[in-house]
């Protein structure tokens, strides 16, 4: 991978998919082509280009000039040929601005591309395995701890075999995938709560049950069980303000924040940034700067009978490493897992100024 | 299509099953399918009707009967006259109308072809009956999904066994119920919801190591770690194989062979090492989890990826290690500081796996469960 050094702070980047982290952390030098079948609800139209055949031979031309240093990418959960992005056209998203991506198989090889993947599935969809081929990193937050499992039932019609792994083309391809956290999206609204706030529950806990992962049914019965022996518990089944979750969460000593749909969770980052520690079911994922158990945050194993229910008693037991725990992880929170403020760190990483964690060379 | 009660199981006025004081050690068993279990622990009390896509070698002659249309219309004449208690089925990975399956099956016996080419569908013929004796699925796969194939068996069994059951028991749908992740409309389904509280981890399974020489004192330890297995199953273990080589390069003793070992061998050089590396393959659940601890040996496996039948504790009876870079090196480092607490930990888990692990004691479970006398289930 040869890798040319280039000044990140004057780098341009073309950013194209459905998401736009870095035409928001920097703008000057970010040009952001949307790609998704509803327009982003944060830019205003001055700060994105619709995706069009004119805006992709306007950004191919300033790649050929060398404007463009780094082309970043939203890997999408659905293929554009898929009934649900068709949906868009009915609210006029163009079939153009649905394919955006498909493009980037004819992007001329001298730009680095990098791919970021916050799908909740730990597999990298068929549609979107040509980025594999083409990509320096490929960044994917749900990334399974064996890394092959990304083909399974993707690039693989099971669980992918031997002779699978043994191809070439897959281990290079392999060798491209690391972990990203999920982080915390808008770091402007978890700013301004103290570094120790009061405390006036044990443990807070806000998120849908019913519906959702295996491990909050489970855990919830144990949480419960733990109110009754006299744990204060703060249980919120209905939808809270964003505003009056971060207040409550700031006032519990920990936080449960049990896997959803994947592993990763915002809630796993918004709890050290508002001064209360975050409880959560072991990682079954590659994780990117992880949090150290008993240092940033406690993790519980959920199929260990009343695994969460000790792993709370017993951290409730010394509140005072309780509050250096939420500090140390409110730095390690801010210093890699933030939005935008990560941006630069990512940045870095995508032009080759810095590694990328989770690296590997398969033999 | 026959269903069970809400909590799964058959009325007890219609079946009688869920009598709890019912001697469990008197089951008459019924085992369905491609693996066998039942017959190898309790083969007196067990028919087996295989329906693998090979012949069945590992057990004695006569001890199965192939499943053809003549024994499974003697097996379902048998179940109505009550000769069994309890049925089991295991779940086959791929359907029986996949090539793998039939074609497989017909090439490994040409000269039986409707025998071979029938009997890889015979757990698909239990759509079609009523089965009134409490019914258990067993899918040992090494994928964490369950195939389309076997989704009746969500329906006919009292209770599904899945290895490799995701922490999320949801993702056992990914790409076979739901084109994608199951999003909540699948997942505020009553049907689906039902069937899915019919799952239940199981544990790969072991069969008893016997080490006589070392019944009453603890083996002499010649190495730090112990590793065999292929390299290239896991990316897991790609990443950790590197690691114990520069642990190696560092002083440590790290026992790895590089040919295949015989049975004998294995069981010599890992009961020498103080720690087993013993990663994650194809699926989480791995023979060397359960073969360390009997060996004395204390293993050393990647965090779990899914939810665990009877599990190893961390620091109690195995060392969990995180799949990111150099968490294996760290792990490995802290473990060997205490070698009085090693100890104490390989004699603790050679406990538990002997009475909890080996395949005697899941039959036991696996019964115990059906007639509803487990705790754990």
């Amino acid at each position: 991978m040869g890798l040319a050094p280039v000044d990140p702070a004057r780098a341009g980047i073309l950013e194209i998919g459905h998401q736009h982290f870095f035409g928001s952390a920097l703008p000057s030098q970010t040009t952001t082509l949307w790609t998704h079948r509803k327009p982003p609800s944060k830019l205003s139209a001055e700060e994105y280009q619709n995706f069009s055949l004119s805006a992709w031979r306007r950004a191919k031309r300033r790649i050929a000039a060398g404007e463009i240093k780094l082309v970043i990418a939203y890997a999408d959960d659905w293929a554009p040929w898929n009934w649900r992005s068709q949906r868009g056209l009915l609210s006029g998203a163009t079939p153009l601005r649905l394919a955006g991506l498909q493009f980037l198989r004819g992007l001329a090889s001298e730009v680095p591309l990098v791919v970021i993947d916050y799908s909740d599935s730990g597999a990298i969809q068929p549609h979107n395995q040509f980025l594999l081929d083409r990509a320096r990193y490929y960044f994917k937050s749900q990334l399974p701890a064996d890394r092959w499992l990304v083909f399974h039932r993707s690039g693989h019609p099971s669980l992918p075999a031997t002779s699978f792994r043994r191809s070439k083309r897959n281990r290079i391809r392999l060798q491209k995938i690391r972990p990203l956290s999920l982080g915390v999206f808008d770091s402007a609204n978890l700013r301004g709560f103290p570094d120790a706030p009061d405390k006036e529950v044990d443990v807070f806990a806000s998120l849908a049950v019913p519906f959702s992962s295996t491990v909050r049914v489970e855990g919830l019965r144990q949480l419960k069980a733990l109110a009754a022996e006299g744990v204060r518990v703060d249980i919120q089944d209905r939808r809270l303000s964003f505003e009056e979750y971060l207040a409550r969460m700031s006032r519990a000593w920990l936080t449960w924040s049990p896997e959803g749909f994947g592993w990763e969770c915002h809630r796993h980052y918004e709890a050290p940034l508002v001064g209360s520690v975050a409880i959560i079911n072991q990682p079954t994922i590659v994780r990117y700067k992880p949090f150290v158990d008993g240092i940033h945050c406690f993790y519980y194993y959920p199929d260990e009978p009343d695994g969460l229910a000790r792993v709370v008693k017993s951290a409730l037991a010394d509140k005072e490493r309780l509050r250096r725990i939420a500090t140390s992880a409110r730095q390690h929170t801010r210093a890699h897992h933030t939005w935008p403020e990560r941006a630069s760190e990512i940045l870095r990483i995508s032009l080759g100024l810095e590694p990328a964690p989770g690296a590997f060379v398969l033999d | 299509m026959q269903d069970r009660s809400p909590r799964g199981f058959p009325n007890s006025t219609e079946t009688g099953s869920s009598d709890s004081r019912r001697d469990l050690s008197k089951i008459r068993i019924l085992e369905f399918g491609d693996y066998f279990y039942f017959k190898m622990v309790y083969p007196e009390r067990t028919t087996l009707i295989w329906t693998g896509r090979r012949p069945l070698n590992e057990l004695p002659p006569g001890s199965e009967l192939d499943c053809t249309l003549r024994s499974f219309w003697k097996m379902l004449k048998d179940l109505r006259r009550g000769q069994y208690d309890l049925v089991v089925v295991y779940g086959s990975h791929h359907a029986p109308w996949h090539p793998r399956q039939w074609l497989r099956s017909l090439l490994r016996t040409p000269w039986r072809p409707f025998t071979a080419g029938l009997r890889v569908f015979g757990v698909q013929f239990l759509r079609f009956f009523r089965i009134d004796q409490p019914l258990i699925a067993i899918d040992m796969a090494d994928s964490f999904g369950i195939n389309r194939h076997n989704f009746f068996l969500l329906d006919k069994a009292n209770i599904y066994f899945k290895r490799e059951l995701p922490v999320d028991r949801w993702h056992v749908l990914y790409k076979t119920a739901h084109p994608n992740l199951p999003t909540q409309r699948i997942r505020r389904s009553k049907k689906w919801q039902r069937r899915l509280s019919r799952l239940r981890p199981i544990s790969i399974g072991v069969e008893d190591i016997s080490l006589p020489e070392f019944a009453d004192r603890f083996p002499e330890k010649t190495s730090d770690v112990f590793f065999v297995g292929s390299l290239d199953n896991s990316w897991v273990r790609c990443l950790g194989a590197e690691e114990l080589r520069s642990l190696a390069a560092k002083g440590y003793r790290i026992d790895i062979p590089t040919g295949r070992l015989d049975r004998e061998e294995y069981i010599r050089r890992m009961s020498q090492a103080w720690l087993a590396w013993s990663p994650a393959g194809f699926g989480w659940e791995c023979f060397r989890h359960y073969e360390a601890p009997q060996c004395w040996t204390v293993p050393v496996i990647n965090y779990p990826t899914i939810l665990r039948f009877k599990p190893l504790e961390d620091g109690v009876h195995a060392f969990f290690y995180g799949p990111e870079p150099g968490a294996l090196s760290r792990t490995i480092g802290a473990a060997l500081l205490d070698k009085d607490r090693l100890k104490q930990m390989a004699s603790a888990a050679r406990h538990f796996v002997l009475s909890n692990h080996t395949y005697a004691a899941h039959c036991d479970a696996v019964i115990a469960a059906a007639f509803e006398q487990s705790t754990w289930a």
